[in-house]
């Protein structure tokens, strides 16, 4: 890095751009879309949510076979917006493991929205009218009181989302840190001087596996107890 | 559609292990010199901390495990403790109680004792497990929830009492392994709660764990299919630690108390004696730890 440190492996998202001004005109390129962008949500306080959410467990039905099993993660709300106003093309979810391998990736086209009542809407970039004064994407998608007209972050949502994905318990097989990296491809292929769709810079998510989980303060019959939790990971299964 | 095959690995787990512990002091007083399960394991974290080799993910858990002779000091020890060779260190008993092992590749397996002589011993075919307690109670065998109280633990009939308990128990296909404390002492007014009977115990392995665990956001993380449970010990010597370290920790020196507080104040998350409140005086002759080491 600038300071002579090694950056420290993680999964990082960027832009590469190339321009050309000995061009007439100048000519420029970029390998991410330049329509489509994700904002990521913040907390309470102001601050970026980093961590997607452990939402639950699928047994799919069958508590005694593991190898089918799923956790349910949530990617807390993010906005999709599209300066001319298309839908994402595609949306595509990467799973990295600890050291950073990436170890599945799935589609998630189809998976259920929080932010609309559980529909399959994750694609949806257009943006709805917030504050209702029949405009959109006012100030979108810096924030910025861009109208000039003394408000800040009308509309600028975008189209909020958040999305629930199943991912299978055996890839989980180390403990550390799991990184998700959502990307989504633009539908702006007629736009782009080869017929291209790109896809927007990508917002990535993580979550902790411990091996030995700690439970406690709870209580069975008005005693509390605490309990130590070792997970033995399972392999991925293997088809005979 | 195909069988699946598969395997337990414990290349995440890199031991659950059983030990015994030495007084932390040779004094001649008991409750100045009692083993600890916290004691020992603070001792490991701050030998790695004092050498620079503490990392983020290293984790410990314990609880002690097996009954102990309270008129006798230095405790000794009821029954066996597999610490890694064979044969397991300590004495047969007088009633037949249970037995398990627990193989370096995590297996597990739970036996009632055998009569050698005139006292119940272990079962010859432990000895391909290095590690294990015996001299304890059964709550559930197999999936058979031991109702009987001359079965669960023989020669022993105090099971009506609430006490603090430690308890282990294993899940069918060994995925998963609890190590439960519940607080609780009713000679103790720490508001806690009175402590569970023997029944409680069971019953919270057959009701309450397969169900009721949740994550923090109450989401249910998984149901469970508690295959065997064990009865480690009860009283207000009952035990129970777990530390996470969540960062790096750089060479620390000092003595172990401004380590201690340096390590859970800024590297660590800690549930022992101090995050209770420092009720209980804890410690006995063994336990049964499971750690993670990146």
């Amino acid at each position: 890095m600038d300071d002579g440190t090694i950056a420290p492996a993680g999964v990082y998202v960027y832009r590469l751009g190339a321009y050309v001004y000995s061009s007439a005109p100048p000519d420029r390129d970029s390998n991410r879309s330049d329509y489509l962008f994700i904002k990521r949500a913040v907390d309470e306080n102001n601050e970026p949510i980093l961590y997607a959410d452990y939402w639950g467990y699928d047994d799919k039905g069958t508590p005694a076979d593991e190898f089918d099993d799923a956790f349910i993660y949530f990617i807390r709300w993010y906005s999709l917006y599209d300066t001319a106003h298309r839908n994402a093309s595609a949306v595509r979810l990467v799973l990295f493991d600890p050291d950073v391998n990436p170890v599945g990736e799935w589609g998630l086209e189809a998976a259920p929205c929080i932010a609309h009542a559980g529909s399959a809407d994750g694609l949806v970039a257009i943006p709805t009218d917030d504050d209702g004064d029949g405009l959109y994407d006012e100030d979108c998608p810096d924030g910025v009181d861009n109208d000039g007209d003394g408000v800040q972050n009308e509309d600028t949502a975008g189209a909020m989302h958040g999305l629930l994905f199943h991912l299978p318990t055996y890839l989980f097989s180390k403990s550390g840190e799991y990184r998700f990296l959502v990307y989504f491809m633009d539908e702006h292929s007629i736009d782009d001087k080869a017929h291209r769709t790109r896809v927007a810079l990508g917002l990535n998510a993580q979550a902790d596996m411990l091996p030995i989980l700690w439970v406690g303060n709870d209580e069975y019959r008005a005693t509390q107890f605490q309990i130590a939790w070792v997970r033995i990971p399972l392999e991925p299964p293997t088809l005979t | 559609m195909g069988a699946y095959s598969s395997r337990a690995t414990n290349a995440n787990v890199k031991g659950v292990k059983t030990n015994v512990l030495a007084p932390v002091s040779n004094t001649g007083n008991p409750d100045v010199d009692l083993p600890s399960v916290q004691h020992y394991i603070w001792t490991k974290v701050l030998a790695k901390a004092r050498a620079g080799d503490l990392r983020k993910g290293t984790i410990f858990a314990a609880v002690n495990g097996a009954f102990f002779n309270h008129t006798a000091y230095p405790y000794p020890l009821v029954g066996r403790v597999g610490e890694g060779l064979w044969p397991w260190t300590g004495n047969p008993v007088m009633y037949c109680r249970w037995v398990f092992g627990i193989s370096p590749s995590l297996s597990f397996k739970v036996w009632r004792m055998v009569l050698k002589g005139s006292h119940y011993d272990i079962p010859d075919a432990v000895s391909s497990f290095p590690f294990g307690l015996s001299g304890v109670g059964c709550l559930i065998h197999e999936g058979r929830s031991i109702i009987d109280p001359n079965e669960a633990l023989e020669g022993f009939n105090e099971m009506d009492g609430c006490y603090a308990r430690t308890l282990c128990a294993w899940t069918y296909n060994r995925h998963d392994l609890f190590l439960v404390w519940a607080k609780g002492d009713p000679l103790l007014d720490t508001g806690l709660g009175a402590g569970w009977t023997w029944v409680d115990a069971r019953q919270f392995l057959t009701d309450f764990l397969p169900y009721g665990l949740y994550s923090m956001n109450r989401a249910r993380v998984k149901q469970f299919n508690i295959s065997d449970g064990l009865m480690l010990d009860g009283g207000s010597h009952s035990d129970f630690i777990y530390i996470r370290i969540k960062r790096d920790v750089p060479a620390l020196n000092g003595s172990d108390q401004e380590l201690k507080t340096i390590i859970r104040n800024h590297y660590a998350e800690v549930h022992d004696a101090v995050t209770d409140g420092g009720w209980y005086v804890r410690g006995n002759r063994s336990l049964l730890q499971a750690y993670v080491e990146p």
